[in-house]
């Protein structure tokens, strides 16, 4: 059971979930207009309906088929800790941007990443990180005048 | 009209427009190649800078912009699976898997040969029928966009082979989630929850650059780096047989992406999706269609070059912008005290002749150019992943944020990115979501307008003739591959 949770049942459950909802929100928007015209709420709920059957169908197969998935047994579990590292690690990087500005944060990613995840020669992800870093600023920062949000820092973000 | 095409040509081929429409192509290209950063924007950002400029060399620019990045778009379509552009998206479905099978410098070829024949046979079209079809596309109302539109879901879903209910799926929550925002009829906004950011809806690139980018870099950690592919050069460069399979996905490619360009909105994403369901369909390697078919590639890139060039068809005789690229350019006519729409050939003829006439000119560049850096740039791939993958989600982040400016964009594609992890671990098809989620507001608009043209009864769609027949393809393509299944059964059966 636990593992039906965590598989592709989970996926259509919460589609299910999602879509019954959202269908449901939509008849608060109206569903029909005067004259009996298609209303702002017409899509979102034929949508919302239909996913919900199609979603629900989907459910019910993957129940039935019960059996693990083979691809779920073969993912190596040092591969899926790593792709979550590098997943929370993302989000530090963007929870940093308002502290340390965008390219400060990303650089730092890029360093990390390379060095710590991927066990590349410390130099080297240094020299990556600084070069993208580099790049960054120079293509998007000077050439597109595009403001990368500078942060308390105030680092690269002069567009 | 070859007198017309003639003092175009005369007009385009100065030096400084020469120049310029080589700097456009070559800015376009670079613009193609940075994730998020695709045609629209590139043309929206550089259009100040044409300010000071002659018209006709800027607009020349600006279209050079447009076409080279359609092609660079292309070419992170296929390395790193990263779309920049839209129209890109469905490439990156066979051009990535060629990629990853060291045949990366193929499939960018194949894209820039069947670009530049693409652009050349709708350039051909353009100039000899923009007038009648012109006309034509004025007969298409709110039941015939219905209907293509239709047409365009039918065919992506009927291509998700084996998984037609996933691709079901994945087209519904498309239009589902592509219904957040104001309503563009009433005003009204909704599944905003209050959020500014998002009244103008779910920022399709964003999204976009989320589910394949750093989508694609979650699950290729998770499966294990991919080993940096070590093919030799002369690996790289196309081959007799890929060449020969190439040519009827390159000529049904740039029919289909002529005869949708020329619609007002169809646009080249369409195009692209309706050109790959129609290649699978018909193909004699339809098997290795997800798998690294070059048809895969060689049609959809036909198709969205070749409407790219068409979106010029309403843009120009009519004003009426194909795409949103077009609009903007269409803006940037204005900007210029130009007027597109019928008397512009009339009034202004060594303009639009000297436009149409540099679209050849920088087809030409387009190809030269990026024929011979095919290989070199899928030289990159050699990089090991363990750098390759950090960079590939830091310029994603920055792409997505140069689009509007802002941070809710980079968490859009962070959401996205997960969407797209799960998506692909499960083996739900990405093209069926995508085509929902840019449909989706269209579609939405011709329900409307149906609706109201037949005073709420949408059956009206059935009393259309022009609507009718395409509703009747959409159902042969549904019905279709079981009658084939069918036919040699009975056959069998009477032998």
């Amino acid at each position: 059971m636990r593992r039906l949770l965590r598989g592709e049942a989970a996926v259509w459950g919460l589609l299910v979930c999602l879509s019954a909802a959202m269908a449901g929100v939509s008849f608060g928007y109206g569903v029909t207009r005067e004259g009996g015209q298609v209303g702002p709420g017409f899509l979102p709920l034929v949508s919302g309906a239909a996913l919900a059957v199609i979603s629900a169908a989907c459910l019910l197969r993957s129940v039935r088929r019960a059996a693990p998935e083979p691809e779920e047994e073969a993912a190596d579990p040092r591969r899926v800790r790593t792709l979550w590292t590098v997943f929370g690690m993302l989000l530090v990087a963007l929870l940093l941007v308002p502290l340390t500005g965008f390219l400060v944060a990303f650089g730092l990613l890029v360093f990390a990443v390379s060095a710590f995840v991927e066990k590349q020669r410390i130099v080297s992800a240094a020299g990556v990180a600084v070069a993208a870093t580099v790049v960054i600023y120079a293509v998007f920062v000077l050439f597109l005048t595009v403001p990368l949000p500078a942060g308390l820092l105030g680092v690269g973000g002069d567009g | 009209m070859l007198d017309n095409l003639m003092m175009g040509f005369g007009a385009a081929l100065t030096p400084a427009n020469l120049l310029w429409c080589f700097v456009g192509v070559l800015a376009g290209t670079v613009i193609g190649l940075l994730p998020g950063l695709g045609s629209t924007t590139g043309v929206a950002v550089l259009l100040p800078l044409t300010l000071s400029f002659e018209p006709l060399t800027a607009l020349i620019m600006l279209a050079g912009i447009y076409y080279g990045a359609q092609y660079g778009g292309t070419i992170t379509s296929v390395l790193i699976s990263t779309p920049g552009e839209a129209a890109s998206v469905v490439t990156a479905i066979d051009g990535y898997q060629m990629a990853r099978r060291g045949r990366a410098g193929a499939a960018l070829s194949i894209a820039a040969i069947g670009s530049f024949v693409a652009a050349i046979v709708s350039l051909v079209l353009l100039v000899a029928m923009a007038p009648p079809f012109a006309k034509l596309a004025l007969d298409f109302g709110p039941p015939e966009n219905l209907a293509v539109m239709l047409l365009g879901l039918t065919t992506i879903v009927s291509f998700s082979s084996g998984a037609r209910l996933r691709g079901l799926a994945m087209a519904v929550l498309g239009i589902l989630l592509a219904t957040v925002g104001v309503d563009a009829a009433t005003g009204l906004p909704r599944y905003t929850f209050g959020d500014v950011d998002l009244l103008s809806g779910l920022p399709f690139v964003q999204v976009m650059i989320g589910l394949f980018a750093v989508g694609e870099v979650l699950y290729q950690i998770r499966q294990g780096a991919a080993a940096p592919i070590r093919a030799r050069f002369r690996d790289l460069v196309i081959n007799r047989e890929e060449l020969s399979r190439s040519k009827g996905a390159i000529a049904r490619g740039s029919l289909i992406g002529y005869l949708l360009g020329c619609l007002p909105g169809a646009g080249s994403t369409l195009a692209s999706f309706l050109a790959y369901g129609v290649e699978k369909r018909v193909s004699k390697h339809r098997d290795e269609f997800g798998h690294g078919a070059i048809e895969g590639v060689a049609s959809p890139e036909s198709a969205n070059n070749a409407a790219a060039n068409a979106n010029f068809v309403p843009t120009l005789a009519l004003g009426i912008p194909g795409g949103a690229t077009t609009a903007v350019l269409l803006g940037a006519f204005m900007m210029y005290g130009i007027q597109p729409g019928p008397l512009l050939f009339d009034e202004q003829p060594e303009l639009v002749w000297g436009l149409l006439a540099s679209f050849f000119i920088g087809n030409v560049l387009l190809l030269v150019l990026n024929l011979p850096l095919a290989p070199l740039f899928a030289q990159m791939l050699r990089i090991p992943y363990g750098y390759m993958y950090p960079l590939i989600l830091v310029t994603s982040f920055v792409g997505a944020y140069s689009i509007d400016n802002n941070m809710f964009s980079v968490w859009i594609v962070f959401v996205s990115g997960l969407v797209g992890y799960f998506m692909k671990k499960f083996d739900l098809p990405m093209a069926p979501l995508v085509l929902g989620l840019v449909i989706g507001p269209l579609f939405e608009k011709a329900l409307v307008q149906t609706s109201a043209m037949g005073d709420g009864d949408l059956t009206l769609i059935l009393t259309r003739p022009i609507a009718l027949v395409v509703l009747a393809l959409a159902a042969l393509l549904v019905a279709g591959p079981s009658l084939l299944k069918l036919l040699p059964r009975r056959e069998k059966e009477t032998v």
